[in-house]
């Protein structure tokens, strides 16, 4: 059994976080670190933010349409994909401590 | 006056017999034109599908409606034997010519003395339907004959249509024991149905998800996110069964 409320939370968490942690690095200004900084920051966003926003686009097509409604090969494809999403970009860093 | 009672008991049994034939008449026409329906979506379901189940099934079906042709075909000389031999009682003509005709309803006779007729009991005889036949099951297969002449135009109407079929044969294994020699081919075909259904429904999904990935949504970005699975699913998806002309 999928619990689709508690996978879109853990999603839009890791989404926030990611999105602080390129929020800060897009501000980072020095002659030193700046490049390297947006370069990060723009592989975040493609490479997290937008598998995150992706899988949640899933997961939402999933709760409308109905977990029994999706046909097999699609829903354990896209089970697949929001784990992943979980996996690779989900873990929770805390900044502030 | 004992020639007279045989006469007039013989003209009874035989009038038995003949009422009986003539209630299975209608009954084995009306199985055997809902076998061609089935058969025919069937074939639209095979062609399009191209599996095992829905081809393995019409061979079912086509068989029972041989086997229905069949019985048919004996009811209708039995009707003419019982015909001819009332005549011949009435015109008190006793010749042995006519012993192997008397011969041929004697099973028949045998199993209406029984009271299997008016019991449900399970002895069947070639050329009448030893059960009585509920009249909800006329009923559904008149409706399915009527369905029948409109198409469905995708796959849930599709899977509306055989989700018919299937509670009808339903129905027909609980009213074809396993001695009749109908027995297991209704069963077979229920479960042969059962799944075409879980394909269809398949199919229906396909066509439902589809159908909302590509439509525009307010943020416009579903082909981005979804292009490679609209292509899979377009891939998945079977040609809707179309009624040709060498269906018709």
């Amino acid at each position: 059994m999928v619990d689709l409320p508690s996978l879109r939370i853990d999603l839009i968490r890791a989404k926030e976080m990611h999105e602080e942690v390129s929020d800060f690095l897009k501000e980072v200004n020095s002659d030193y670190h700046e490049i390297a900084a947006k370069t990060l920051a723009v592989r975040i966003e493609m490479q997290i933010i937008d598998t995150i926003n992706k899988a949640i686009s899933k997961l939402d097509i999933i709760s409308s349409f109905g977990i029994e409604n999706m046909p097999k090969e699609i829903i354990s494809k896209w089970i697949k994909q929001i784990n992943s999403a979980l996996a690779y970009g989900g873990e929770y860093i805390d900044l502030k401590n | 006056m004992e020639v007279n009672i045989l006469t007039s008991k013989i003209e009874e049994r035989l009038t038995s017999i003949e009422s009986k034939l003539k209630y299975s008449a209608p009954l084995l026409n009306s199985f055997a034109n809902y076998c061609r329906i089935l058969n025919s979506d069937l074939f639209l379901l095979n062609s399009s599908l191209r599996d095992d189940c829905s081809t393995i099934n019409r061979i079912i079906v086509d068989s029972w409606l041989c086997e229905l042709e069949r019985q048919q075909d004996v009811n209708s000389k039995l009707i003419t034997i019982i015909g001819k031999l009332k005549t011949a009682s009435k015109m008190n003509i006793k010749s042995k010519i006519l012993e192997p005709y008397y011969q041929r309803i004697s099973e028949i006779d045998a199993s209406i003395q029984d009271g299997f007729f008016e019991k449900n009991s399970t002895r069947p005889v070639e050329g009448i339907i030893s059960i009585n036949v509920p009249p909800q099951i006329e009923k559904d297969i008149t409706d399915l004959e009527i369905a029948n002449s409109s198409f469905p135009i995708d796959w849930s109407e599709w899977r509306q249509r055989i989700s018919s079929h299937f509670e009808l044969v339903n129905k027909l294994v609980k009213l074809f024991p396993s001695s009749h020699s109908f027995g297991s081919k209704p069963s077979s075909i229920s479960i042969l149905l059962e799944s075409v259904l879980e394909k269809i429904k398949e199919q229906e999904k396909y066509e439902k998800l589809l159908k909302v990935l590509t439509e525009n949504n307010i943020q416009g970005n579903h082909n981005s996110i979804f292009g490679i699975d609209i292509l899979i699913i377009e891939d998945r998806l079977k040609p809707i069964p179309i009624y040709g002309d060498s269906e018709q």
